[in-house]
């Protein structure tokens, strides 16, 4: 069974890699994005955070009342 | 990062008009560039964010995804996702790219147009460029068969709570993932938050490795080679072969070296132990040193230049050397080098029996 999941993780990971390629002539990969995240209309999952100084904060709670912007990042 | 002038214009523009902005920290897409690497602890997180700002003088507040990565696993991995949530929590907007031109197109019909239209290039941020002090190429790296995808690795805290001064990455390549038999690549990382150094003065790195029953890996230890120059802060690598699979239990590792601060105000031995799982870990990032291009040629240090991890150098990513030849490798003429121009152009520096940064 592990084999199996070996397997399956080994193509998901080469998908990636193609993905990364096609990245390199300006598309960027999508799929697993498209799959997990929130749709359009659905409630933003109510997972915990931190501020910048460490402090746990709930995001339904951030960005309820007003719009909210946000975007993933790091250093590289 | 990419866009960060771009995002910040829209905040200056639709801050006004009540939209709130964040960015969320979250695990390294392309660990060891810049040898930024993935953090075991909130605390780390929130020293990267410190770094995150003063490097790219971000005025738009950060937040940071938990240690667990969830939100990252909630959307899929994604790496530079972007959402817009409006005053209900509901998403009414989401890319798993940050696009911010269409972003602004986006708030425009949300909450109406802005006032002015702030440019990019009218945000004025302070960035300033990360500080790497101690030298860097002198050890080379190993070169790996292809490409090496991350395995889960559990740093074991002990009760002392040393900061892991350094990291350890752990990798296999697709002939083990495929058949196994194949390779496993252990690197042990400086992690520049620490702005810690190798001693070479002092006793190399040292580790062990406790294989479960089912699998074998040879050699099962190894020490870093002893090297002439007094202080360096490459990473200490090593490509071991493996054979075994469906083990019911994790690898053991454990490493001793000496932390030495480059201040000079400490130099301490450090001993420290992980268990190393054999399943791919889909959050840990690809580092751009390895996956056929090796840390140890030329490729891989090229994209060390790559700092916001597009897969391409821009001009002003370019070490200084590069510049003035840029236009010329450039062979496309887009404005930045991608990977086969510089695959190209060390094609032709190794020709000429060059091939040095």
């Amino acid at each position: 069974m592990k084999r199996i999941f070996w397997v399956l993780m080994s193509i998901i990971a080469l998908v990636s890699a193609g993905s990364a390629t096609a990245q390199r002539r300006g598309e960027r990969p999508t799929a697993r994005f498209d799959a997990a995240a929130p749709q359009v209309g659905e409630v933003l999952p109510d997972l915990v955070i931190h501020d910048r100084t460490g402090k746990p904060l709930r995001l339904q709670e951030l960005t309820r009342d007003h719009y909210t912007v946000l975007v993933l990042g790091c250093l590289t | 990062m990419r866009n960060v002038s771009s995002l910040e214009a829209l905040k200056v523009d639709y801050a006004p008009r009540g939209v709130r902005f964040y960015y969320v920290y979250k695990a390294l897409a392309h660990p060891e560039t810049n040898d930024y690497v993935n953090v075991f602890t909130l605390e780390e997180r929130l020293l990267h964010i410190a770094e995150a700002e003063r490097t790219l003088g971000t005025h738009i507040p950060w937040l940071a995804d938990n240690i667990s990565n969830d939100l990252k696993r909630a959307l899929g991995g994604a790496q530079n996702a972007e959402l817009v949530i409006d005053p209900e929590g509901r998403v009414v907007r989401r890319r798993a790219w940050s696009d911010p031109e269409t972003l602004r197109e986006d708030l425009a019909a949300l909450v109406g147009a802005s006032e002015k239209t702030t440019r990019a290039r009218d945000v004025e941020l302070k960035t300033e460029p990360p500080e790497r002090p101690i030298p860097r190429g002198i050890v080379p790296g190993v070169e790996v068969p292809g490409p090496m995808q991350a395995l889960r690795i559990e740093p074991v805290v002990d009760d002392e709570k040393h900061p892991f001064y350094v990291k350890l990455r752990a990798e296999a390549d697709e002939a083990y993932l495929d058949s196994g038999n194949g390779k496993l690549y252990v690197g042990f990382h400086l992690d520049p938050l620490y702005r810690v150094h190798w001693n070479n003065l002092a006793k190399p790195l040292e580790f062990e490795l406790r294989a479960p029953e089912g699998l074998r890996i040879s050699p099962l230890s190894g020490r870093a080679p002893k090297i002439e120059e007094p202080a360096d802060a490459d990473p200490r690598e090593f490509l071991l072969d493996i054979r075994g699979d469906d083990p019911n239990s994790p690898i053991e590792l454990t490493v001793r070296y000496f932390a030495c601060d480059n201040a000079n105000t400490f130099c301490v031995p450090v001993t420290q132990n992980y268990l190393v799982h054999l399943e791919i870990d889909p959050l840990a990032g690809r580092s751009r040193a390895r996956g056929g291009m090796g840390r140890g040629g030329s490729m891989g240090r090229l994209m060390r230049f790559d700092t916001d991890g597009d897969g391409r150098i821009s001009r002003n990513e370019a070490p200084e050397r590069m510049r003035s030849d840029f236009a010329r490798i450039d062979t496309n003429g887009d404005g930045s080098l991608d990977a086969d121009e510089l695959q190209a152009m060390a094609g032709r520096m190794r020709g000429r029996g060059r091939d040095r940064e």
